[in-house]
This record gives structure tokens, C-alpha cells and sequence, in this order.
């Protein structure tokens, strides 16, 4: 197959041109760094960032630090490293900065000031402080962000989906791709590379295209990735179950009863203190809910409802949402549904309070020299908002930092590494196999078949997660046996390749850990072992095989500490809320 | 899902092609049509963004998308597993 072949040369590569993509591409330009940024979709309408602008976690500077670290370690159940959160947190006013100067806006009061809301959490003393996007939950903010990325002079090029990245000489060199639509080659040869890549989201939701991808490459160049033992939810979204639209109500902790087969209002079982004034209950974090969820079922009480037929639903939304909400009301009405008369099934969903992904240092360096993450593809940036550092604030505090240690690096690398014509032969190779093969399996088969192994690795316990390992690797014969017609197919096939990589990271994560915490639920180890497990478990490429290690978290050189007992992950939420 | 695309408002302006994060939509003879429903996510972005409100959704996501089945799946084990102590 002929195609038409670019290259470009760079100083940094960013890949992804999301929020923390755009912040990395932004910084490293800033500090003189030639910069390319490359987005499978389009840039300002594509991935999480441009869905989840709703709301952005800031610690301001006269917010009681201490109580933020402190709080949010619990959040993280001590997953977290501390020195990259110390550091983390204090920059999240800077960057809020950011936003403001790059002209992006934020709910005011009548008096144009920034409104800030308040939610509890699992620690009393500390509530966490927020802003909300205005206007909240479309891209408009994302175009804002592209377009200052553009201003400052950042190459953006749209529809080039990353198949790998280029190590020279045990460095980071380029990357290589194609167009999605053209076809193209895009050879991008750089000293420092930015992964931005976001997250690995399951079907049924909003960001199916959203595989992992950046999780992937980075294992396959030799990079290290950390805590994928917390990356569940492949099955889908809790209090969000049904319709992707009913996703963008879901924030802030819905006043809608959660019930079980019984029409009991089970949350409150498992409830902990956090009630507003004048509300019903503000609710338990996301992770409690989803424990709380899945005790019912397993105590046969299954399946579980969230009711959105309550009254003056509309009003709550409103509310909340402002001057997006009519206009979504519309759009989902438009398909024949109304909200008032909606009542669905909950499923397990992503559990958040810790990021899980490539390995980063508080630098947001990773172990492969070179190569930078930031955003959710890094694991130190969760997904979504329970902690600071989850979301929004998270990509843009590590984007800032990967954009500027990328930067830097370049600095310390005189000229580009010279690739090996070899090795991008066979790149290029294998970025087109599926089209020349003219019989094969098809990407979307494979993609069923690996989304059915996750029954077995979101219900975890030992016999089931092996089970999950065979299966994967049996899907992995039909990723060499793909055939397609066209790029659209093609890219969907390198996707599938991804999706299998990160699964069986996770898999083989989650049968390392042997305790329950965070969104990582063993039901055979259900308790949360802060005597033996303090760990980080680390996935790593050694050749073609995949390696799962674990390694002491340096807690004793950190402030925040838990006491080394084994918990019931439900009860002493109470009593440590409480407390 | 994406249902239509109504050719009587569609100008082939583009912008619902350029807003599709799954390369759904396309461009042919000066107007926008779907070229692969099936990929479909339901992010609403195409709505939004017509200027002339020519296109049309309906409701769920495709079948390959569809996770309701699953939840029930999972149900069964917990229960077995439950039983299984």
C-alpha cells in the first residue's frame, strides 16, 4: 500500500490536545521549546476535556493546606505520592490564573466575582473548593484553550492517530502515525515527548474513543506504568446507568433516591456524615456508592435504581448548570426522552480519588528519558473530580509541569537521536498490516471480546482475574489476524491493540494486589490492608512479556500516615468522618 | 444516536463533520451524511453545533455500546459468589 509520507522535526511532541495537552504545549513554547501537537479527533471538540467542563477543584492561597493534604490523602486511601501533591495543590491557584488570562470564564456572582462552591468529603475539616465552568459542560472552553495554544505559535495538526513512539538509543526520538481520514504517514521526530492522551473510558459512554492509547504506547516504548489495579469500569457508569445524556446531571451529589430491589434507600446505610443545610444528604463519595452498590447485589438486594423522577428536578439542574442546561434539555428531549420520567439501573462505574496510568514523578517525568505525561494518562491525575488533583485541576497542574520539564530536557539534548531506517521500516509495516490482509478478524469483534473478558476483571478475585489472563491472551492472536478496508477501520484496529494492552495491565495488576481499595475490590481480600500493603504496583515491558512488580510506597518520608491495621472499606469511612 | 441528516437544512457547512470525535460524519455533493452510524456515541456534539438544526438523534447508543445486559451479569456473580462463603 502507497501512501504519502510527512515528517516533521520538533523540539516537543504533544500528543493529545486536550486540557493538559494544551497546557504542556503551552509552557514548553513559553519557555522557547519548538512545539507540534497532534489530536486523533479535533482538536477543542475531542476527548473528556471538551465533555467535562463542569468543575475545577482550586486550593486557594488562604485555603488551610494542611486540611487540603491531609483530606485528600484520605481520598487517595495513601496511594498518592505526597511530594507530587504538596507541590500539586499549591499550583492549582496558579494555573487557575491561567484560565482566567486566556480568557476562559467561571461561574460570578452578582457582583463578578468568582462563585465558589463547597463540597463535603470524606474528611470533615476539609471541604473541598470549586469553581464552575461558565458556560459548564460544552467546548467552548476547549476552543478558547486551542485557540491561545495557536496564539503562541504551538503547531496543532488534527486527525493523526499516534501508532507508536520512536526510543533511540534508550531515549524518546519521535513518534509515528497516521492520518484518520487521509491515510498519511506522520513521522514526528522530537527530543521530548508529551503524553496527553486521557483515559481508557468503556463502551456505552461518551468517549468510546478514549482506549488507553497513550497507556499503551508508553508501556510498549519502556515506560513504566503504576496503580492500573485502580482502573475499573468497563461496565460502565454509576449514577450515570442509561442514556450517556443522563452522564451531565449527575454533578453536583443528586438529591435523586438511589434504591434497591426492595425500594430501600440503601445509601444511608453506608452513609457518612455530610449533610448540607436544607438538602437531603449532600451523599457518600463515588467510591462509597459504588461499594455501597455492589454489597446490595452481592447480598442478593440487586439490581439498584437511581430515580430522576423527583420533584423539581428541572429546577435543581438549572441551577447547577446554568446556561448549558436548557440547551441540553432540549437536545435530549428532541429524542423523545424526558428526564422527569427516567429511572435507571445503576451498574459499577469508575471509582476516583487516585489516578491510575504512566508513571510520573512530581516532575511529570516518566521512566523513559524523554518522555513526559500529563493529564489522565499519567497516574497521578485521576479521571474525575473527588480529589484536587483528579480532573481538571489535575491536567492542568501536570500539564504545566510535563510542558515545562519536556522544555528542559531539550535543553540537555544538542541534536535530534538518528532513528534506525530498520525499525521504522517495520513500524510502517505494521501500521498498515490490517488493510493488506485481505481475510481477518474485524476490530470491532475484538473490541467486544475483550470488553467481555472485563466481567471477569471487574469482579475480582483470584480464579476469575486468571481467567480474565487466559482470555486476553487468546484475543491477542486475533490482533495479528485483523483486516480492514479503509483508515477510518484501521484506526479502530490500532485502538483494539491498545485496549488489549491495557486490560492486561490492569488484569494482571488487580491479581497482584491482594487487598480491597479505592475502586480495586478483591472479594476474596476485602478488606484494606494498611499493614502489609502500602505498595505501588508497577506494570513494565521486559522484552514481549508484560511484568507486574510491587514496590513500598516511601510513606515514612511523608507526612500523612494510616495506622497499620486492616479495615472494612464501608465502616470506618463512619467512624473516621465522625472522628 | 445519530437518526438524520436533513438535506433540506444542511448547507455542508462542515462544522458537524469537523465536531465528530468518531469520524461518524462526512462530507459528499455539498452536503454532510452519516458515513458510519454504527460508531456513533451519542455525544451530542453534532447537535450543538448545526447552526440550522438539521440533524436528528434517537434515543440509546448502538447495540455494541449497550452495557444494560452487563450489569445483571455482574449481579449473578456477586450473588454466587456471596453464597459460595
Amino acid at each position: 500500500m502507497k501512501v504519502s509520507e510527512q515528517v516533521l522535526t520538533t523540539d516537543v511532541l504533544v500528543i493529545g490536545a486536550g486540557l493538559a495537552g494544551c497546557f504542556a504545549a503551552i509552557r514548553a513554547k513559553e519557555l522557547g521549546a519548538d512545539v507540534v501537537m497532534v489530536e486523533q479527533g479535533k482538536s477543542g471538540f475531542s476527548g473528556m476535556s471538551a465533555h467535562g467542563m463542569q468543575m475545577l477543584r482550586v486550593v486557594l492561597p488562604e485555603d488551610d493546606f494542611d486540611v487540603a493534604m491531609a483530606g485528600t490523602v484520605l481520598e487517595c486511601e495513601y496511594m498518592i505520592d505526597q511530594e507530587f501533591l504538596e507541590v500539586g495543590m499549591k499550583e492549582t491557584w496558579d494555573r487557575f490564573q491561567d484560565l482566567l488570562k486566556f480568557g476562559i470564564n467561571f461561574r460570578r456572582d452578582d457582583s463578578g466575582q468568582i462563585l465558589w462552591y463547597f463540597t463535603d468529603t470524606i474528611y470533615p475539616p476539609f471541604k473541598q473548593r470549586f469553581a464552575v465552568w461558565e458556560p459548564a459542560g460544552t467546548y467552548v472552553q476547549m476552543q478558547k484553550m486551542k485557540k491561545e495554544a495557536i496564539r503562541r505559535g504551538v503547531k496543532i495538526l488534527d486527525r493523526i492517530f499516534v501508532v507508536d513512539l520512536i526510543v533511540s538509543s534508550g531515549k524518546v526520538s519521535g513518534a509515528i502515525g497516521f492520518h484518520t481520514i487521509e491515510g498519511n504517514l506522520y513521522l514526528v521526530k522530537a527530543k521530548a515527548v508529551v503524553i496527553a492522551t486521557g483515559s481508557c473510558i468503556g463502551p456505552g459512554h461518551t468517549y468510546p474513543q478514549l482506549t488507553g492509547d497513550g497507556m499503551a504506547i508508553a508501556l510498549r516504548a519502556g515506560a513504566e506504568l503504576r496503580n492500573m489495579e485502580f482502573g475499573t469500569g468497563m461496565t460502565g457508569w454509576i449514577a450515570g446507568g442509561g442514556p450517556p445524556f443522563v452522564f451531565y446531571f449527575r454533578n453536583p451529589q443528586p438529591e435523586y433516591p438511589v434504591t434497591n430491589a426492595r425500594g430501600e434507600e440503601f445509601l444511608e446505610k453506608y452513609e457518612m456524615t455530610r449533610r448540607l443545610p436544607g438538602r437531603k444528604y449532600d451523599g457518600p463519595p463515588w467510591r462509597t456508592q459504588a461499594h455501597a452498590v455492589l454489597r446490595e447485589y452481592k447480598e442478593g438486594r440487586g439490581p439498584c435504581y437511581v430515580d430522576y423522577r423527583v420533584p423539581n428536578l428541572n429546577s435543581i439542574l438549572r441551577e447547577f448548570y446554568g446556561s448549558m442546561f436548557d440547551q441540553t434539555l432540549k437536545q435530549i428531549e428532541g429524542t423523545g426522552i424526558t428526564l422527569d420520567k427516567v429511572k435507571y439501573e445503576l451498574g459499577v462505574g469508575i471509582i476516583i480519588g487516585q489516578g491510575w496510568g504512566i508513571r510520573i514523578n512530581a516532575s511529570c517525568e516518566t521512566t523513559l528519558p524523554g518522555l513526559c505525561a500529563a493529564g489522565v494518562a499519567s497516574d497521578l491525575c485521576g479521571s474525575t473530580e473527588f480529589s484536587i488533583l483528579c480532573g481538571h485541576a489535575g491536567s492542568i497542574v501536570t500539564g504545566h509541569r510535563a510542558g515545562e520539564s519536556a522544555a528542559k530536557y531539550t535543553l540537555t539534548q544538542p541534536k535530534l537521536e538518528s532513528i534506525d531506517e530498520g525499525q521504522l521500516s517495520k513500524l510502517r509495516r505494521e501500521i498498515f498490516a490490517p488493510l493488506d490482509r485481505k481475510y481477518g478478524i474485524t476490530p470491532d469483534k475484538i473490541r467486544m471480546n475483550i470488553v467481555e473478558t472485563w466481567l471477569n476483571i471487574d469482579v475480582r478475585e483470584e480464579t476469575r482475574l486468571k481467567k480474565a489472563q487466559e482470555q486476553l491472551q487468546k484475543i491477542e492472536k486475533d490482533v495479528s489476524n485483523l483486516s480492514v478496508d479503509d483508515y477510518h477501520e484501521l484506526v479502530k484496529c490500532h485502538k483494539v491493540r491498545n485496549l488489549l494492552e491495557y486490560s492486561q495491565a490492569v488484569a494482571g495488576a488487580a491479581m497482584m494486589r491482594r487487598e480491597t481499595r479505592l475502586g480495586h475490590i478483591r472479594w476474596d481480600y476485602p478488606l484494606r490492608d494498611n499493614k502489609d500493603w502500602l505498595k505501588w504496583v508497577i506494570n513494565r515491558r521486559v522484552g514481549d512479556e508484560l511484568h507486574t512488580v510491587v514496590e513500598n510506597i516511601p510513606i515514612e518520608q511523608w507526612k500523612y500516615k494510616p495506622e497499620p491495621t486492616l479495615v472494612d472499606p464501608l465502616e470506618p469511612t463512619r467512624k473516621e468522618a465522625s472522628s | 444516536m445519530i437518526k438524520a441528516i436533513d438535506e433540506s437544512f444542511c448547507t455542508g457547512c462542515g462544522l458537524c463533520v469537523d465536531a465528530c470525535q468518531m469520524d461518524v460524519l462526512s462530507l459528499r455533493d455539498r452536503k454532510a451524511y452519516i458515513a458510519y452510524a454504527g460508531d456513533c456515541c451519542h455525544c451530542m456534539w453534532c447537535l450543538f453545533i448545526c447552526p440550522f438544526d438539521a440533524i436528528t438523534l434517537s434515543p440509546g447508543i448502538p447495540k455494541k455500546f449497550d452495557m444494560n445486559l452487563r450489569w445483571q451479569a455482574i449481579s449473578d456473580v456477586l450473588v454466587k459468589l456471596n453464597s459460595q462463603k
